[in-house]
């Protein structure tokens, strides 16, 4: 019987982590990758001093130095679970849990794997560098103190101990200490039967409690802030509740488990049983918290393809999202899809034949709180759209915010090099020339920002520079990202514009639904680019503006037939359905498919979208 | 017997370490490379050591460093100048310093360049540090230096007090006569208000009243009085789309108030519908108020706004006085001392020599806030002739903006992004007899590669001639504590006296 508990449990040792691990690589490569993207990790003296100079710095700085593997998706996962085994490994040695009950051991590493798959929005308003593996490093900080603190017998060394530590462990690990401390003091408490025990307890109260405010004069963090940091938190408050109970709950358990040694450690009479419910328990909690809401996926992805400048698989992503939602009535994509969406098909010169072949929407994304997109996508939106301005603000912005990232700096390089600034286009690229793994495209970026003639010819520069194309202008962007850039598009003609930007104008005053602004950008393009066949969405505008102003000269160009039958069919539709067309929710019920992916649909329907 | 014989190679084994100056085997017409770029500078008696890297590819580096009698050898490519060396190499004289390199097993001697030290220096400054952003200021401080070492303090950052919901910007900190005593800097949104030293006691006053477009903004602190002087603005800040400049920050409105420190009350110095008043400064009596304006006539409305934006490239500030008497708290009429804005320039902070015959100010094509524009250069006039300057020897291709007068006079301190364009660095020079500058330097940092890799900003320089002694935590302390006093309006007292 005992044999079997022993192979059940080291079976779990290496089967759990491996699973979880090949789970993680086949299902979140793109949220790993952007895990990376979002940290920066310079192999620099300054900017590791610059953490040593905070409380919790130095393990936010061991975090950032691993986060960096994730660039490498399986390795910096690998490396997570390895950490995440070792936790709960050391818990299972230290706390002495018996072999029939080893299953417990592993209630912390399920509670910090699940703080991390659980973020979902959060990962764009993280403020906290590190996040993804401080949680881990400090628990494995809390298990090293609890087993320093065993080698001490001597009481008074004991509580000099904690007190050092408490002090000392505050400037590396903020909470974690904190709760190392106390882990220490209850672990002593309960294994000894001196009246002296409950001083090291006392005292690493104590200790927590006098430390940050004994140490405030050389922070400059808030006192109530202060017992929290190294915490993962992010932007809004309201949030750290949320992220802050696993982890607190995780840190919780050595504190916990001294006090319940004896049941741990006792046989259990149907070991099997108890090991499998808990695992159970565990493993469908871990679920439950993955945050697996497939419009936010499809955004992760979106938003990583384009900075593989995968534009194909960008637009091909809600491609295939739209082909599995199909039957649902009710989806809708969000904004941020739909703008990535519509970048991509311009990047490939798409847009006129494929950017209404999609379903639009603006459904709100799954999260209590609201994330400007400009903070999601704004600095995507604007390098490639040619206002690098906006680009370089948000990139600053946001670094201020949520610290200095892999992403925001390669963003700095390219608008840095759009605008033609070679000079801190040189200090960005010294940057990442201190990375792992970015060495060589810096190496790349360095060559183009020494050759503009170059650079115009290389993606992405090659589709951004043709956008810049106009005089310098002041803006503000307060009405958020897609107003901005279709206030841009929808100007007036810039002297120096190129068939590139008129194109884009063109399909921005497509997306604007107005006549108007369509008929104006329409004989811009057709005079640049003279094209010798429309594509489809152009066709189909154009017909539909001359039926609806009755203009016989518009109405007589030469359109595929395909553009008037699908007119005549579509407004067949909507003379016979009249009565039940309020929305586009009724649109979506009504209307068949091969006319939904029509310009007369999107004009007629897709209105009204919320911005963000 | 032993124990002599160890140290003795122990001795001697050190100086085998210490560098060696090579004998040179060909001579480089040209001072090295190197950066800071310390060569050929005059400097502060007591500065702290002018630690430089050197730039020149080799595998080997040796620096001789020569003052009369005494000599430093020093090795490496970052030459650290220990403090107790450079202070001995300091006190006889101008240093001569040589920089030789190895290259392919040849050693390469570079011209010698000279460290020559000068007048004393106050020895202190502060200055905000912040990243160059538009709104995030997640971690702002303003910050002393001790610039006779390399020792800096937090004199408050706004982390102290706010958290994520409640964010505070900190800004304008400014001091009575270089003395520390008498201070002010703001504190906006959470908690915020005016902080006042007065004396060493805090007061924290909301300097907004009914009669006045906003709280005091940018402050001069009179010389020998009780007063502040402020300019009040309804300021705006935007993004350029493609252009080098990548921020404007324009105002709306803007004029000018004093602050009775006594009174706790604010009066009008000027505040003219058609004109954008703004950054006073006092000369060194107290008696004139310089500042700078600009002609703006359009509407009070809903465009005003935007109108501003449209014509940003069009609003340009001249540079005004007003007489003051500061018994009476009476102003006397404004008259212009130099109309920059009719040959198409404009300028902004003005700020006057301690002995009041030198006013410094820059200047750049059009607005106000120099900081964000490249083209912006330091720019000077003679008060006892009026003639007026561009000061080439200290500025850039870059943009050269704040500046600050050491107490003695014969320093200034300013800010300049000349070394990358985007992040603001504080460089030193020395004024001559003739009114002229010598060569400036960059503030001495103990890594020599600090500017480069530090990515943060210094805003507002300012000579101070003792450190701020309120700790951070009492000034946190009281701001968390403390509510803004609001402060009443006085008639501003006028007349013509000639």
């Amino acid at each position: 019987m005992n044999s079997n508990n022993g192979s059940y449990a080291a079976y779990l040792k290496y089967l759990l982590p491996a699973l979880f691990w090949i789970i993680l690589v086949l299902t979140s490569r793109d949220f790993l990758l952007q895990v990376e993207a979002r940290s920066l990790f310079l192999f620099d003296w300054f900017w590791i001093k610059d953490f040593m100079n905070t409380p919790s710095g130095i393990l936010q700085c061991l975090a950032l130095f691993l986060t960096q593997f994730l660039h490498l998706p399986w390795m910096g996962s690998f490396i997570w679970v390895l950490l995440l085994a070792l936790s709960a490994f050391l818990t299972e040695r230290i706390y002495g849990i018996s072999q029939n009950r080893s299953v417990l051991a592993w209630i912390p590493a399920f509670l910090l794997a699940g703080a991390n798959m659980s973020i979902g929005y959060l990962i764009y308003i993280m403020n906290v560098p590190g996040y993804f593996f401080s949680p881990v490093l400090g628990y494995l900080f809390i298990l090293a103190t609890v087993a320093i603190s065993r080698r001490i017998s001597s009481v008074p060394v004991q509580i000099a101990f904690i007190a050092i530590w408490g002090f000392a462990g505050f400037w590396i690990a903020g909470y974690y200490a904190f709760a190392a401390i106390i882990a220490a003091g209850t672990d002593h408490l309960c294994s000894n039967k001196r009246s002296s025990r409950f001083v090291p307890l006392i005292t690493g109260i104590a200790v927590t409690v006098i430390s940050p405010l004994a140490l405030y004069g050389l922070t400059t963090y808030n006192i109530p802030q202060s017992w929290s940091l190294g915490l993962p938190t992010s932007l809004y408050i309201e949030t750290h509740f949320r992220t802050f109970l696993p982890v607190i709950t995780a840190t919780a358990v050595p504190v916990i488990l001294p006090f319940i040694r004896s049941y741990v450690n006792r046989p259990v009479a149907k070991p099997v049983l108890l090991q499998t419910s808990v695992l159970t328990v565990c493993i469908i909690l871990l679920y439950l918290s993955w945050f697996k809401d497939t419009n936010y996926r499809t955004e992760i992805s979106m938003i990583q393809s384009v900075n593989e400048m995968d534009w194909n698989r960008t637009a091909g992503l809600l491609k295939d999202l739209n082909a599995k939602a199909d039957k649902n009535k009710d989806y809708q994509p969000t904004r941020v899809m739909v703008l990535l969406k519509d970048l991509a098909l311009i990047k490939t010169g798409q847009e006129g034949q494929s950017a209404f072949a999609f379903d639009d929407g603006d459904m709100k994304q799954k999260n209590s709180y609201d994330i400007p997109m400009v903070i999601q996508i704004g600095r995507i939106l604007y390098l490639h759209y040619g206002i690098p301005g906006f680009c370089h603000r948000w990139c600053l912005e946001e670094n201020g915010e949520f610290g200095w990232s892999y992403d925001r700096l390669k963003y700095l390089i390219m608008t840095s090099i759009s605008i033609g600034d070679s000079k801190l286009t040189t200090k960005y690229l010294d940057m990442m020339d201190h990375t792992l793994f970015y060495r060589k495209w810096s190496e790349q970026q360095r060559s183009l920002n020494l050759n503009r003639e170059l650079a115009a010819k290389t993606a992405p520069y090659d589709k951004i520079f043709p956008l810049v194309c106009y005089d310098d202008q002041l803006m503000e962007d307060l009405r958020g990202c897609e107003y901005t850039l279709s206030h841009h598009f929808l100007a007036a003609r810039p002297e120096q514009a190129t068939p590139f930007y008129d194109r884009v104008a063109l399909f921005w005053a497509l997306k604007s639904q107005d006549s108007r602004a369509f008929w104006a950008k329409f004989l811009l393009y057709l005079d640049s680019s003279d094209p010798t066949k429309l594509d489809r969405y152009y066709q189909e505008a154009a017909y539909m503006f001359g039926n609806m102003e009755k203009n016989r000269t518009l109405m007589a160009l030469p359109y595929d037939k395909n553009t008037k039958d699908l007119y005549e069919a579509f407004s067949g539709v909507i003379r016979k359905n009249e009565m039940d067309l309020k929305s586009l929710k009724d649109a979506r019920r009504i209307i068949p498919s091969q006319l939904r992916y029509t310009y007369y649909y999107y004009y007629t329907f897709v209105r009204g979208l919320e911005q963000f | 017997m032993k124990r002599p014989l160890f140290f003795l190679n122990l001795l001697m084994m050190l100086a085998a370490c210490s560098p060696q100056v090579p004998d040179i085997t060909q001579s480089v017409e040209n001072a090295p490379s190197i950066f800071p770029d310390y060569t050929d500078v005059t400097v502060p008696s007591n500065i702290a050591p002018l630690n430089f890297s050197i730039e020149e590819k080799g595998d080997k580096y040796v620096t001789l460093l020569t003052s009369g009698s005494k000599k430093v050898t020093l090795g490496g490519d970052k030459v650290i100048i220990p403090a107790g060396k450079w202070n001995g190499l300091k006190e006889n004289g101008p240093i001569t310093v040589q920089v030789y390199v190895r290259r392919d097993n040849t050693w390469y001697g570079y011209r010698e360049f000279t460290i020559t030290p000068s007048d004393e220096i106050d020895p202190y400054i502060s200055y905000r540090i912040i990243m160059p952003s538009v709104e995030s200021y997640e971690r702002l401080s303003i910050n002393q230096r001790d610039i006779t070492s390399f020792k800096e303090k937090v004199i408050y950052a706004n982390q102290m007090v706010q958290d994520e919901s409640n964010g505070q910007c900190i800004n304008c900190h400014h001091y009575r006569n270089y003395g520390t005593d008498n201070m002010q800097f703001h504190a906006r949104q959470y908690l915020g208000g005016t902080i006042l030293s007065i004396d060493g006691q805090l007061r924290k006053v909301n300097l907004k009243t009914d009669s006045t477009i906003s709280a005091g903004v940018y402050p001069a602190w009179h010389p020998t009085h009780d007063y502040i002087a402020y300019s009040t603005n309804k300021t705006h800040q935007s993004i350029h789309s493609i252009g080098n400049n990548r921020i404007e920050v324009t105002d709306e409105e803007s004029d000018l108030i004093l602050y009775d420190i006594r009174n706790n009350a604010v009066s009008i110095i000027e505040n003219d519908p058609k004109q954008f008043e703004c950054f006073p400064a006092w000369s060194p009596d107290g008696h004139m108020l310089y500042y700078v304006s600009a002609y703006y006539d359009a509407p009070f409305d809903s465009k005003r706004k935007d109108q501003v934006f449209i014509n940003y490239d069009r609003i340009r500030y001249s540079l005004y006085r007003k007489q003051f008497d500061p018994d009476t708290r009476t102003w006397g009429p404004s008259s212009i001392l130099y109309d920059c804005a009719s040959e198409g320039l404009s300028a902004t902070l003005p700020r006057v020599s301690p002995d009041g015959r030198w006013l410094m100010f820059s200047m750049a094509p059009y607005g106000v806030f120099h900081i964000w524009h490249r083209e912006s250069d330091l720019w000077m006039i003679d008060l006892r002739n009026s003639t007026v300057r561009s000061l080439s020897e200290l500025n850039s291709p870059e943009v050269e903006s704040y500046h600050s007068w050491s107490s003695n006079g014969k320093w200034v301190i300013f800010s300049t992004r000349r070394e990358d364009g985007a992040y603001t660095r504080l460089y030193i020079a020395h004024m001559e007899k003739d009114g002229t500058f010598s060569k400036p330097f960059a503030l001495p940092q103990h890594d020599p590669d600090f500017n480069r890799t530090f990515l943060y900003s210094y805003n507002i320089p300012e000579f101070m001639k003792e450190p701020v002694r309120i700790s951070p935590r009492e000034f946190a302390s009281f701001i968390s504590s403390t509510q803004a006093i609001p402060v009443g309006y006085q008639q501003k007292n006028e007349r013509n006296y000639e």
